[in-house]
């Protein structure tokens, strides 16, 4: 038990979470046709305004977290209206010199301590772990693995909650027409869909969601500096989506799960870890260009898990 | 009259497709507008569905001015179009595609109702209702995409080349869904270069050349302009 749960583990699987978040912030713009790259902004906005709030203000980290969100949604919101309606290149481009903006703003105001960043920062583990000191004290853990094991918890909770939104989100009325305007912009124009409104909507919620992550890194890395926010983490970010299957929701999660486990596995190539690395990322897009999961494997994976007999009663139905 | 064009002028950057065009849409109608390439019609139409905006003159739908508003709100005010190159979303089944064409109303019984009303007209949906749009042949496109366009319930139809790229028997079949759709009572601005069938099944027609409307009139009219026939019927009768 103690060899799973060591420090370092737990370590993995709070950036394996905190960058699930964030791939999938990525995948909610692509699922409307947009290739947005000012994630690595939006991120560093809720960093900050979450690490603001709990230092000076005193907010608790919770409320901090989702403010964070919400600040990150609100400069989307100034930030989308000419970006919307921009296409393809333009706008990937775009978003990533809004993605400098903020990181060279953080590098120079006084607020957020320019190059120095911002340390001492609260820390989610200690807060759980002071939270549920006496559950610790019954379960026989000392505060600091309990702590980080409860950190664990709640950011696998988070996950989950955002997939399960963004799940019920696709199926629902407004899913429909994210798909359509990423089939066909045009056609789901002429089907009377205002793709504007529709496309803000997205580029809200990724900011938001890219906003959390950045809060939730803030609150677990407990120091957060301009270089943690430049443009190499919306690049990963895209990869992970892209190398998971930027089609389908459960792509972001796996990309990102494997992209943050693969390079901790290979540690001990040394100097062939990047190496192999790449070689795999230029294998799979060669092989398999939609990514590991597509909407044709969710399908045959679906049907592989659903009894027979519910099988034929649905082909009754087509019949 | 449902629909009506006052000297529209409209055009992309610094061409101008349209240089003043009038046209009117009697309700209940079949109002066929034929020409040559590049003469105007498709900008004409996207200039009625607000994807092209005017720069002078006026649209008035049931009496209301429509300049200036977006294609969702036109859709919303009972215009629907069927666009050129049929535009069906590819990795979409069949029956997405046309619940899509539904996407404003909430009315599902009435949904459900037209939805069967479509794979009435055209079977051939029905039957392969789940499969992608883009695994139909040009032919079945045409009429999903025709069937789209009528789950919005329009009161005006815009189709735009509705006989591109098929074959006679399907051009045939499509031509009499478009009177059998105008028999229920929409009303019906189609644009063709088929000028033939258009000049047939049409109550009105309108002749547009290089961004004017050269010649109007009845249908039958139209047919017998000695100009007509040369340029667009294929010489003497």
């Amino acid at each position: 038990m103690d060899e799973i749960l060591n420090g370092y583990v737990l370590q993995v699987v709070v950036f394996s979470c905190i960058n699930i978040i964030l791939s999938l912030s990525v995948y909610m713009t692509l699922c409307t046709g947009q290739m947005s790259l000012g994630n690595a902004g939006f991120m560093s906005v809720g960093a900050y305004t979450s690490a603001i709030l709990t230092m000076q203000a005193g907010l608790p980290m919770a409320a901090a977290i989702v403010l964070g969100g919400i600040m990150a949604a609100a400069v989307a919101l100034v930030v989308g209206i000419p970006t919307t309606r921009l296409r393809g290149m333009y706008l990937a481009i775009a978003t990533l010199g809004f993605g400098e903006v903020v990181r060279v703003l953080a590098l120079n105001l006084k607020i957020t301590n320019g190059a120095l960043g911002l340390s001492g920062i609260p820390s989610m583990a200690n807060t759980l772990g002071d939270l549920a000191s006496d559950l610790l004290d019954v379960l026989d853990m000392d505060t600091q693995t309990g702590g980080q094991l409860l950190m664990c918890l709640a950011l696998l909770i988070v996950v989950a909650a955002v997939l399960w939104f963004w799940h019920r989100l696709e199926q629902s009325r407004i899913g429909r027409a994210f798909a359509a305007i990423k089939a066909d912009e045009h056609a789901a124009e002429l089907s009377g869909i205002p793709i504007v409104y529709y496309k803000m909507m997205s580029f809200l919620f990724s900011a938001f969601f890219a906003g959390v992550a950045g809060a939730l890194f803030a609150h677990t890395a407990n120091f957060i500096s301009p270089t943690d926010f430049s443009w190499h983490k919306v690049v990963d970010a895209l990869l992970y989506c892209v190398f998971g299957g930027s089609n389908v929701m459960w792509g972001s999660p796996l990309g990102a799960v494997i992209l943050t486990v693969l390079p901790e596995l290979l540690r001990d190539l040394a100097e062939y870890r990047d190496m192999l690395y790449g070689i795999m990322l230029v294998a799979l897009m060669a092989f398999r260009p939609d990514g590991i999961l597509s909407y044709d494997v969710l399908k045959k994976l679906h049907r592989r898990h659903t009894p027979r007999a519910v099988q034929e009663a649905a082909k009754e139905g087509d019949r | 009259m449902l629909l009506e064009l006052q000297n529209i002028v409209a055009g992309y950057g610094s061409i101008m497709a349209l240089k003043g065009i009038s046209l009117s849409v009697p309700e209940g109608s079949i109002v066929s507008l034929i020409g040559a390439n590049g003469a105007g019609k498709s900008t004409t139409m996207k200039t009625i569905m607000g994807l092209v905006s005017p720069r002078e003159g006026e649209i008035r739908f049931k009496g209301k001015p429509l300049a200036g508003t977006k294609p969702y709100q036109v859709v919303h005010e009972g215009i629907s179009l069927v666009p050129e190159g049929r535009q069906i979303l590819q990795n979409m089944s069949v029956e997405e595609n046309l619940y899509l064409g539904a996407y404003q109303r909430s009315d599902k019984g009435g949904i459900a109702a037209d939805l069967k009303k479509v794979y009435d007209r055209f079977p051939r949906l029905e039957e392969r209702k789940k499969q992608f749009g883009g695994t139909l042949s040009g032919g079945e496109q045409q009429m999903l995409a025709i069937g789209r366009a009528v789950m919005a319930r329009p009161e005006l139809l815009l189709l735009d080349e509705p006989s591109m790229g098929l074959a006679p028997i399907v051009v045939q079949e499509i031509f009499d869904v478009i009177k059998d759709i105008n028999g229920s009572g929409t009303t019906i601005l189609l644009v063709e270069q088929n000028a033939k069938k258009a000049l047939q099944i049409a109550d009105y027609a309108y002749v547009m050349e290089t961004g004017h409307i050269v010649l109007q009139g009845k249908a039958s009219e139209v047919a017998a302009n000695p100009q007509v026939t040369a340029a667009y019927l294929g010489g003497k009768k």
